[in-house]
């Protein structure tokens, strides 16, 4: 710091002028709205959704029904019908099973709208650009049903032959449904979980079922970092917007993600590391320690019958229909 | 102290998206040129009035108009109207590194006047002024958020300097600040504000606001406007400072005296 410095000209000059000249004018004709860029919105999106949905924990300490579910038992009973959804083929049941899902949610104090909203913006990151192309006949042949492009004969490419139209196919689009659906099920599941217990009864549950130790120290450690992670993203994109001169379009957003995603990262693993020391000054060993303990009540029983019953249903219900 | 009003917040209200309500009914203007510190029990929601000031999240009850226009979602989303606001109002965040996004120190300093469209020999010519001014010539390369918590603070200032914005929205400046930078930072913010900024400011620290205030605003822990006056008036109101939580019974008068005794001497 210098003290003798003096403050230079330009920031004792009056600084732009607001509103600015136009603005009047313009106003009454037709004011020129710009919607956020896609990636601003849907990356702060995701970062608020992480954050304040399954890190909160308002909803878990709700009453409800999978509240009142030992942890441990909730565990295993989901990843129990996590494969058995990764088994249907049958929309119809994947459907069903969706919905089957949104009942649990309901009964569970759980509002139905942020949940589909945030299964619906987790969803199309794990399936959009895989499956999108293979509802075309160019990847995957089959019936066309909507035919988008004829060519007056065959395309030779090397050893393919591509059709002589491009076209959305009837098994395209039933695959690509089936992979949606798949998904949406087990983020559903997933988020049914995680909404309804708290992290720390999960990580216990999850040593309960004889997890080594390492595993379950990296996932406290990554939900740590996960947890830094969205929060400077979003604290990142707030600063940012506070020091952008005018809305910026997505292919500047592109730019901007690239170039800071490198100092995001090392920031996360940074304070990630602080935190985990923070957590050993104050006497974590790696074990999470809980202030309850996991007693099964025949609520559990019961809760354990009615998801292997339903694992069942399912599966059977898929081969009859199919 | 010009009398034109630049902010005028109206009944506003604010809750997070996950229900805290952080804001309740405050009601206050800003007059152009004026030094305001906002002072408020932690939680109490400074930060929270910072950020609807500068735009970054709008009002869930009540107006905000700056300049005279209203400072809602739809306004900000006009790219002149952002940009203009942008341009005028700055803010200095209370944790610096959440502002600091930039691979080296002078990509932070140079990401607003590149932004304004200022030449490259303009943008360079204003970096190194800034540079010299906060006296950050050693750590020009350097990562950002691999600095010292001061450091930070300073490059997070000289970030925001660097688009000579004509209100200054500073959240605690001084938090984390030497004895020696804190006392160059009340000097370079009265400088600043002799050249007509406005300066609009959270903090603790009394002895800031000995320095600094014209008036003081506070916020309640109910994250209601408690008080709004001259700050010889809110001073001399010891009752309310503690009530307010923000001086405790062993705060003596003495210890009052002794900040407005030290200032006399900061000014030569
Ligand atoms: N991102 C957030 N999500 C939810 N609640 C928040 C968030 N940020 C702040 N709050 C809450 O809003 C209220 C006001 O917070 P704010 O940060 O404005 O306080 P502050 O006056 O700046 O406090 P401090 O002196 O500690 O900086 C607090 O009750 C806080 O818990
Ligand atoms: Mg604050």
């Amino acid at each position: 710091m210098n003290e003798k410095a003096k403050v230079p000209e330009w920031m004792l000059q009056p600084s732009a002028r607001f509103p600015p000249p136009e603005i009047a004018a313009r106003r009454k004709i037709w004011p020129r709205i710009r919607s956020r860029g896609y990636l601003d919105k849907n990356i702060n999106d995701l970062a608020v959704i992480v954050r304040e949905e399954i890190f909160a924990e308002a909803i878990a300490k709700r009453k409800g029904l999978l509240q009142s579910i030992n942890p441990g038992v909730k565990v295993i009973s989901i990843f129990l019908l996590v494969g058995v959804a990764s088994f249907l083929h049958s929309i119809v049941i994947l459907l069903a099973m969706n919905f089957w899902i949104l009942g649990l949610a309901y009964f569970s104090a759980i509002d139905l709208r942020s949940f589909l909203k945030r299964i619906w913006i987790v969803v199309p990151l794990f399936t959009g650009l895989v499956v999108l192309p293979s509802i075309f006949n160019f990847v995957r042949p089959g019936d066309p049903i909507i035919i988008l492009m004829s060519f007056d004969r065959q395309l030779n490419l090397g050893p393919w032959v591509l059709p002589s139209n491009l076209a959305i196919t009837h098994q395209g689009v039933m695959g690509a449904l089936t992979v949606i659906l798949r998904v949406s099920t087990c983020v559903s599941l997933a988020f049914l979980l995680t909404l309804t217990t708290h992290w720390h009864y999960i990580l216990k549950a999850v040593e309960i079922l004889r997890i080594p130790q390492i595993f379950i120290t990296v996932l406290e450690m990554t939900y740590h970092y996960i947890y830094i992670f969205t929060q400077s993203a979003s604290e990142i994109f707030l600063a940012r917007k506070s020091r952008t001169l005018g809305t910026s379009n997505t292919r500047e957003q592109q730019r901007f993600i690239s170039r800071t995603i490198g100092a995001l990262l090392s920031k996360a693993v940074n304070l990630g590391e602080e935190v985990h020391t923070a957590m050993i000054s104050r006497g974590y060993t790696g074990q999470p320690r809980v202030l309850v303990s996991f007693r099964i009540m025949a609520l559990d029983w019961l809760w354990a019958l009615f998801m292997i019953l339903s694992g069942l249903i399912f599966l059977w219900g898929d081969r009859i229909i199919v | 102290m010009s009398e034109k009003i630049i902010y005028q917040l109206q009944n506003l209200g604010y809750s997070y998206p996950s229900g805290e309500e952080a804001l309740i009914n405050i009601s206050l203007n800003v007059h152009q040129g004026e030094r305001l510190i906002l002072m408020g029990a932690n939680g109490s929601g400074k930060s929270t009035l910072l950020k609807l000031m500068n735009g970054l999240i709008f009002p869930s009850q009540g107006m905000l108009y700056a300049f005279g226009e209203n400072i809602n979602e739809k306004n900000l989303n006009r790219e002149d109207f952002a940009y203009a606001f942008r341009r005028k109002v700055g803010f200095v965040f209370q944790n610096s590194d959440a502002q600091l996004f930039n691979p080296t120190v002078v990509e932070e300093i140079a990401f607003g006047p590149v932004q304004m469209g200022l030449t490259a020999v303009e943008v360079k010519q204003r970096v190194e002024e800034i540079i010299t001014l906060l006296g950050l010539e050693h750590l020009r390369n350097r990562p950002p958020f691999k600095l010292s918590g001061g450091e930070k603070k300073k490059v997070a200032l000289a970030s925001v300097l660097s688009i000579n914005p004509d209100v200054l929205l500073l959240d605690e400046p001084t938090d984390g600040l030497d004895p020696r930078t804190q006392r160059w930072l009340i000097n370079l913010i009265q400088q600043l504000n002799e050249a007509k900024k406005t300066i609009i400011m959270s903090t603790h620290n009394l002895e800031i606001i000995e320095k600094v205030a014209d008036r003081v605003a506070i916020i309640g822990e109910d994250h209601q406007l408690v008080a709004l006056d001259s700050r010889e008036r809110i001073m001399n109101k010891k009752s309310l400072l503690i009530r307010v939580n923000l001086i405790d019974d062993g705060f003596t008068e003495q210890h009052i005296h002794a900040d407005t005794h030290r200032h006399q001497h900061l000014h030569d």
